[in-house]
């Protein structure tokens, strides 16, 4: 495997633009796609031909509930259905496990048709109430002794917090068994946000076509905070939806990127997201209320904080609890990739997961952003004919130079750094901000342009 | 002695010159022999620049 990395990574950074041409072959693609399917936890860049990683290594804690029955033995009798109200009242911490480092990756895991992914990893955890994993602990289940009883609880379960009826099916219909006395919410929101430190993820939608020229221009703001809540309480006891994320939304980050000089936000036609699947713009009950207003189409959320609105509430409602509105903020959006390697295709510690690849003209500026929809700041990385085009016009756009640039191929076979991280005004070299070279690096033709 | 503007200048007239005279594109290998070996420099041209 031959790789460039920075070993000292880059400073933190929670906004950027990056420009780079790339190339995948077709065998890269099916390789990286025949990727065995494995039973349990994907494994890291599973079915992604990385193009550049970096990031220290973050890990998420496994959480392992502990059921119970609030209404009697955790196993029913073999042919006893009920009473059962399993709820999990509390987690216990398991084993850690490594999580994706923050890539911009090639994900082939459809091999017709693969597309760009960014994973941008943070190490900062969220907060917030009621975002999943509620139950009601205390909940208490007498079972009836009459039919008189049970059109008493009948009635008693359209009073919203009293509880809720159980039933389970017989070969002669449903049968009420018992009923639930609601007595509480338990919140485990906490415990799911602290065991995963937050993340966002866009797979993009434009397939990749094997051995030509692309070009990627990405540009993202992490820095915005992330709220986002449910939807309020309505009179009756289902919970409810919103119709798009964004109408849960108050806060949110932002993406911009074109792919071969064409700019990509919103949806498709087909209602597929660009910025998705995390997209703020995402239809969470689209079918009840067909046409409803989207959301900004750059905008992007963390998984867990798209979760809250997409979800509403009426998927965590039990029985005719009154639920307080789910609320998450997440305000600490960087990227921790100082003393980290910074690495092209991928570092050292994810070798085992590069292709073969081309690549060419890597610019990256960090503290900025860029909007790709506007053409002219396309132009200072693709000409109108689809050619890369000198990074003095990329300089004179964005108003610097890159902090990180491989520019001419035998910089990029020397892994010299001639962005302002590796070099000095003078040219003097920055050895902390060069790139380490493993393996052979070699040129290739034909140079980069769109089509080719 | 150069400003930034200067040399940002000077180094668009110069790259605007020699751009297309110089390999852009590298390729990252997986094969096993692609393991520590030196670069080899092929079909490029150094540039004025280098």
């Amino acid at each position: 495997m031959s790789y460039l990395q920075i070993v000292a990574g880059v400073p933190d950074f929670s906004k950027t633009v990056i420009s780079l041409w790339f190339r995948v072959p077709k065998v890269s693609m099916m390789a990286a796609a025949a990727q065995p399917y494995p039973q349990g936890r994907l494994p890291i860049l599973h079915r992604c031909i990385p193009l550049l990683t970096f990031g220290r290594p973050q890990q998420e804690t496994e959480l392992i509930p502990n059921w119970v029955n609030l209404c009697g033995p955790l196993v029913a009798p073999p042919g006893d259905p009920g009473p059962r109200c399993l709820s999990i009242v509390s987690y216990n911490a398991g084993q850690k496990f490594d999580l994706d480092p923050c890539y911009i990756a090639l994900d082939c895991t459809d091999a017709a048709s693969p597309v760009l992914a960014f994973n941008l990893q943070t190490q900062n955890f969220a907060s917030g109430t009621l975002v999943d994993g509620i139950n009601d602990a205390a909940a208490t289940s007498p079972q009836p002794t009459s039919q008189e009883q049970i059109n008493e609880w009948a009635a008693l379960a359209k009073v919203r917090g009293s509880g809720w009826l159980d039933q389970r099916g017989t070969a002669s219909g449903f049968v009420y068994r018992h009923f639930v006395n609601a007595t509480g919410i338990l919140n485990l929101s906490h415990n799911l946000l602290e065991a995963a430190p937050e993340l966002f993820y866009v797979k993009t939608v434009h397939p990749i076509t094997p051995d030509r020229w692309h070009h990627l221009l990405l540009s993202f703001d992490i820095s915005i905070p992330v709220v986002t809540y449910g939807p309020p309480p309505t009179n009756d006891h289902h919970g409810t939806d919103w119709d798009n994320v964004s109408q849960g939304t108050s806060s949110f980050a932002k993406m911009w990127y074109a792919i071969d000089d064409v700019d990509y936000r919103g949806r498709t036609a087909e209602d597929e997201y660009h910025l998705g699947p995390y997209s703020v713009d995402h239809d969470s009950n689209r079918s009840s209320n067909p046409g409803s207003k989207g959301g900004d189409p750059n905008g992007i959320l963390t998984k867990a904080g798209w979760e809250v609105p997409f979800y509403g509430t009426s998927g965590t409602t039990r029985g005719n609890q009154i639920m307080p509105v789910p609320a998450y903020q997440f305000g600490e959006g960087e990227l921790p990739s100082h003393d980290a390697n910074f690495g092209l295709p991928a570092s050292t510690a994810y070798v085992e997961n590069i292709y073969r690849v081309e690549m060419a003209e890597l610019q990256m500026w960090t503290g900025i952003v860029l909007d790709t929809g506007i053409v002219k700041n396309r132009r200072g990385f693709v000409d109108a004919g689809g050619k890369p085009v000198p990074p003095a016009e990329a300089e004179k756009l964005l108003g610097r130079k890159p902090e990180v640039m491989l520019h001419y191929s035998s910089k990029w076979k020397e892994g010299l750094n001639t962005g302002t991280r590796g070099m000095n005004i003078d040219e003097t070299v920055l050895p902390a901000g060069q790139f380490k070279r493993t393996g052979g690096i070699e040129a290739y033709k034909p140079e980069p342009q769109l089509g080719v | 002695m150069v400003t930034n503007r200067g040399l940002a200048l000077d180094l668009l007239t110069r790259v605007r010159n020699i751009h297309w005279n110089v390999g852009l594109a590298v390729e990252f290998g997986n094969k096993a022999e692609d393991a520590p070996k030196p670069a080899v420099l092929t079909g490029v041209t150094k540039s004025s620049k280098e």
